[in-house]
């Protein structure tokens, strides 16, 4: 039985791959050998989870089977909100989703207006899906920055 | 012998087997119905766990902006103005049959941008977007769905 997951290597998109049962992280690897210049030195992340899996780790067996290539191991974010900017660091693997409800929680918003906000790369008109990971996003080196702003009503 | 497919309904069903299309339905965010070109039927869910259905008119996929109404599901027909998506501020913007019972007003729509083109400075995010295609149109929906502005519904729409 096939193993199939999804990964994105750094700003690229998802991929699905189908590998087989027994396939580990570093097969994963060794199968986007020449891929990307600089595979060798990538780690894989889980989605949504805070630390790189080790090279052995089977890929089989996850419930949400998305993962992430990147060289960072952790992404500095930067969120600007009114007066403050709140800073953390999160795995290039992190969605947009989880990231937006730290920020949130950060600026004291109740759930309503929480979901009333929304996470805008600073400097631009980019508000990147709730899916999106911030690996895929461009970086500054290992770092980005973020205006949480209101969700505007689409009127006139 | 198969069908000779569009160009359109090519692009289509290529995006949604582009891997954020399946990622979303394993996360309960929308789901395909039907294709039935041009007219797909996707539904999203809400935060109460309805699935609204929705019934998009994609023809010139993914050049021209899709259109996409309300829909129901039992009746393979248009959802009754009565049971849309009731909600306040984005939400009962967004689904107002009283401007349009064909249409959501959404920069994304095409039966809405046509004479709103100001919505592509003032809401560029929305903006139909032929590259990332239907993924967008039900990222936008799924946001107003899932928001506590969309009030729960009586009955299960889909």
């Amino acid at each position: 039985m096939a193993t199939i997951i999804f990964a994105a290597i750094e700003g690229e998109p998802l991929e699905r791959f189908e590998l087989a049962e027994a396939a580990l992280v570093k097969t994963l690897i060794a199968n986007l050998a020449g891929r990307h210049p600089n595979i060798a030195e990538m780690l894989v992340f889980k989605e949504d989870d805070d630390e790189p899996l080790a090279p052995d780790r089977p890929l089989h067996g996850h419930d949400n089977p998305i993962f992430h290539l990147h060289r960072c191991r952790q992404i500095k974010v930067a969120v600007n909100y009114k007066s403050d900017t709140f800073n953390h660091k999160f795995a290039p693997g992190t969605t947009i989703k989880r990231v937006t409800k730290w920020a949130t929680k950060k600026a004291g918003l109740d759930e309503a207006e929480a979901q009333e906000h929304v996470l805008q790369i600073s400097g631009t008109r980019i508000q990147p899906p709730q899916n999106a990971h911030l690996g895929s996003l461009k970086t500054d080196g290992c770092a980005i920055e973020f205006d949480l702003v209101r969700k505007q009503l689409v009127q006139g | 012998m198969e069908p000779v497919l569009g160009a359109d309904e090519r692009a289509f069903r290529s995006h949604v087997e582009r891997p954020d299309f399946p990622i979303g339905e394993a996360k309960g965010q929308w789901r395909l119905v039907s294709i039935d070109w041009p007219h797909p039927v996707i539904t999203v869910r809400a935060h109460d766990g309805t699935d609204w259905a929705f019934r998009f008119d994609l023809r010139g996929y993914p050049a021209a902006l899709p259109n996409a109404r309300p829909w129901d599901l039992a009746s393979n027909a248009p959802l009754a103005s009565n049971r849309w998506p009731r909600g306040t501020g984005r939400v009962a913007a967004a689904f107002n049959p009283n401007w349009n019972a064909a249409a959501l007003y959404l920069p994304c729509d095409r039966l809405a941008l046509a004479g709103h083109e100001q919505w592509l400075v003032q809401h560029p995010e929305k903006a139909w977007s032929p590259s990332r295609g239907i993924i967008h149109y039900l990222e936008i929906i799924h946001d107003l769905l899932a928001s506590h502005q969309h009030l729960a519904a009586v009955r299960a729409a889909a």
